[in-house]
């Protein structure tokens, strides 16, 4: 034990010593968590970009003019009344994300009983599709208030019914039954139109029948996360482990380079003995490197503590298993070139997958399936778990057995690599 | 390797004196079980070989290439290095002062290794060899690429380790430190011992007569013994007086006439046909 906190205290020194190896175990965590912290934040609705799209009024007309000014309300778009070639152009460009095209036609369409509905087109970016469901949904929102406000106007309401009476009474193909039953719904619809109080019935109409009120679970309230940083946190923390990994993997080489490793080698000490001292060194600091992270939230970012032992459990859970890919690595090559590339080469891809990249529902469904291999998945989940997911006992259990269990396989496949490259050396 | 067969008996300095490729760091590398042998055995006094950590624990190594921490102080390094031999406590912190200061380092033992200057820096690399008291010592090359000043520093060192009852194996291609430090000197080359022994008996076995250097004024038209590089005439003789009477009888003329006792130099170049250093 006297041998493995040696090799320990002596790498912890180098480290130390090393500020650029300090930078990529702190700083640049820290860096990333920041980062995508702000990223998050900036999806509230308040402070998001508005969607900068034409709209294409083929229509020319009086109730058109009014949907496009409902559109306009909207403080999620940002229009541009422009032609239909005008508005390709700029989508080619990528000057504007789509394009609405208010049909010819809209305002004989848009009224009560129409014949035939109304076609709205959008124009997307192919690079933004997955923006058109929103549009969509904005284009019929604007054409339900503008439905709704005509209704609202009694007079006008009035006028459009009594067009529908005249076609109902001339319409030759409807059996004369139906056309009776047609022309004594409008014709009451007409006398309580005729007798209705105005205001109240305006009233009535104009109240929204039904909102969508948008609520983030993670956001707020008891047990749930306090901000967008107690959201993204877990994230840097992974690229702070990834840093200490990626700082410690080429420990072992340089020791080989520099000829050090040949002196360990000849002390009366086991080979698993000095991948112990090793490895030890790097989980301590990467155990550091998170609870400074998690310090730095927690006074900086106004993350909360609420789980500090299950916190532990998985900060410990997830350093454990980046250690042990740490020795698989450090042992992947013989020198710092090799080893530093097949770190980050294999680090980028259990990033990516495991979702610290890039949120997991954002990859094709057979990545989603794919990122169980990564550990990074389970040690996401572990710290959110911990931090503001609540989770208990046994659900963090499973993603902390799990990174215990890679992180076990990782080590003893980096100590046989390792002894290999010994007796080839 | 090629069949190696060497006892060094205990308080004994033997010198492995080679060429670049010889196989003098593969002889060394065995004997601190860096490498196995394909073949053969290595034993260390009579605890056994250097696979077992108790017998790697009486060896003291200093690698030909520097093996030191230049992030850590001199005395960091050696504090660490005995660690690993089980020193703790009083009896490391003693241990390390005392290498520091044998090597002259004691007044920059708190300085990052990586100030030293080169030769300082392989005075450190004999310290860490040091620190934990070995019964054996195995210097691979120690003086290699240092300045004279430290060079000599070094084979100080050496010189009172060997007094002090250190059996030291002493790899070199510095004929003149094996001549001064060693007790016996193996001569290897292609991975061969191809003589093993005092230098008295090195001597005395490959020749031991006088070697005579004459610088000739011309070649002449006549059989010359020994060997004739460019204008320079080299042989053996065990009467230089008589051969180089009887040379310029026959009308050999020559600018400059050297006699002296053979070395080392001469050893290797009768044993293998060429110079050490070639």
């Amino acid at each position: 034990m006297g041998v493995i906190l040696a090799v320990a205290l002596k790498d912890l020194r180098l480290l130390a010593r090393d500020r650029m190896g300090l930078f990529w175990v702190l700083g640049f965590p820290l860096l990333i968590a920041v980062l995508f912290g702000a990223m998050f934040r900036g999806q509230n609705a308040s402070a998001a970009r508005p969607l900068a799209a034409a709209v294409v009024n083929e229509d020319g007309s009086a109730l058109s003019e009014k949907f496009i000014a409902l559109l306009k309300e909207n403080s999620a778009l940002e229009l541009q009344a422009l032609s239909r070639g005008e508005a390709l152009e700029a989508l080619r460009k990528r000057a504007l994300a789509a394009a609405i095209v208010v049909p010819k036609g809209f305002e004989r369409n848009a009224g009560f009983a129409a014949t035939e509905s109304v076609v709205f087109e959008i124009e997307i970016d192919p690079a933004r599709r997955t923006e058109a469901a929103m549009l969509q949904g904005l284009v019929l929102e604007a054409h339900g208030r503008l439905s709704r406000a005509r209704m609202a106007d009694a007079k006008a309401f009035q006028d459009s019914i009594q067009g529908v009476d005249m076609a109902l009474r001339f319409n030759d193909a409807l059996p004369a039954e139906q056309r009776a039953v047609g022309s004594k719904f409008v014709d009451d619809l007409d006398g309580f139109l005729e007798k209705v109080d105005p205001k109240l019935y305006e009233r009535a109409l104009t109240r929204q029948s039904a909102t969508v009120k948008v609520l983030d679970f993670g956001m707020g309230g008891s047990g749930l996360a306090a901000n967008s940083f107690e959201i993204t946190f877990p994230s840097g923390m992974i690229w702070g482990l990834i840093g200490c990994v990626a700082t410690f993997s080429l420990s072992l080489v340089r020791e080989r380079l520099s000829g050090t490793f040949l002196r360990l080698r000849a002390a009366p000490v086991s080979t698993g003995s000095i991948l112990a001292g090793k490895a030890l060194a790097c989980l301590l600091v990467c155990m550091a490197t998170l609870k400074l992270l998690m310090a730095i939230g927690v006074v900086g970012f106004h993350v909360r503590l609420r789980d500090p032992v299950g916190l532990a459990a998985a900060v410990f859970c997830a350093a454990f298993c980046f250690t042990g890919l740490m020795m698989l690595i450090s042992t992947l090559g013989t020198t710092e070139q090799s080893v530093a590339g097949a770190g980050w080469a294999i680090l980028m891809v259990l990033a990516m997958f495991g979702g610290a990249m890039m949120p997991l529902y954002f990859m094709p469904e057979w990545m989603q399936n794919a990122s169980a291999v990564s550990p990074v998945k389970w040690a996401i989940l572990a710290l959110e778990g911990a931090l503001w997911r609540g989770f208990g006992v046994n659900e963090l259990a499973a993603p902390c057995v799990l990174l215990v269990g890679v992180g076990v396989a990782a080590f003893a496949g980096g100590v046989v690599l390792a002894r290999r490259q010994n007796l080839a050396s | 390797m090629a069949g190696v067969s060497l006892e060094i008996p205990r308080g004994i300095t033997l010198g492995l004196l080679g060429p670049n490729g010889a196989g003098k760091t593969t002889t060394m590398s065995m004997l601190a079980g860096l490498v196995r042998p394909d073949a053969g055995s290595v034993r260390i006094g009579d605890a056994g070989g250097p696979e077992l950590p108790a017998v790697r624990a009486t060896l003291g190594l200093a690698p030909q290439s520097l093996a030191i921490y230049t992030h850590l102080t001199g005395r960091e390094n050696l504090l660490f290095f005995g660690q690993l031999y089980g020193l703790s406590g009083a009896r490391l912190s003693e241990r390390a002062e005392w290498a520091l200061k044998f090597t002259g380092l004691e007044k920059r033992g708190d300085d990052f290794a990586r100030t030293y200057s080169g030769g300082m820096q392989r005075r450190l690399n004999l310290a860490c060899a040091l620190v934990h008291e070995p019964a054996v010592l195995l210097l691979d090359e120690p003086t290699a690429g240092v300045d004279p000043q430290s060079r000599n520093h070094l084979i100080e060192n050496i010189l009172a380790l060997k007094q002090s009852g250190l059996t030291i194996l002493y790899t070199t291609h510095y004929m003149e430190e094996a001549e001064k430090l060693c007790d016996r000197i193996a001569i290897m080359d292609a991975g061969r011992v191809l003589a093993d022994g005092t230098l008295s008996e090195l001597l005395t076995q490959n020749g031991g007569q006088s070697v005579v250097e004459m610088e000739l004024k011309r070649v002449p038209e006549l059989a010359l013994p020994g060997k004739l590089d460019g204008k320079t005439l080299r042989f053996e003789s065990s009467d230089a007086g008589a051969d180089v009477l009887k040379l310029a009888q026959s009308g050999v003329e020559f600018e400059t006439l050297t006699v002296r006792r053979p070395s080392l130099e001469d050893v290797f170049l009768k044993l293998t046909g060429r110079s050490l250093r070639d």
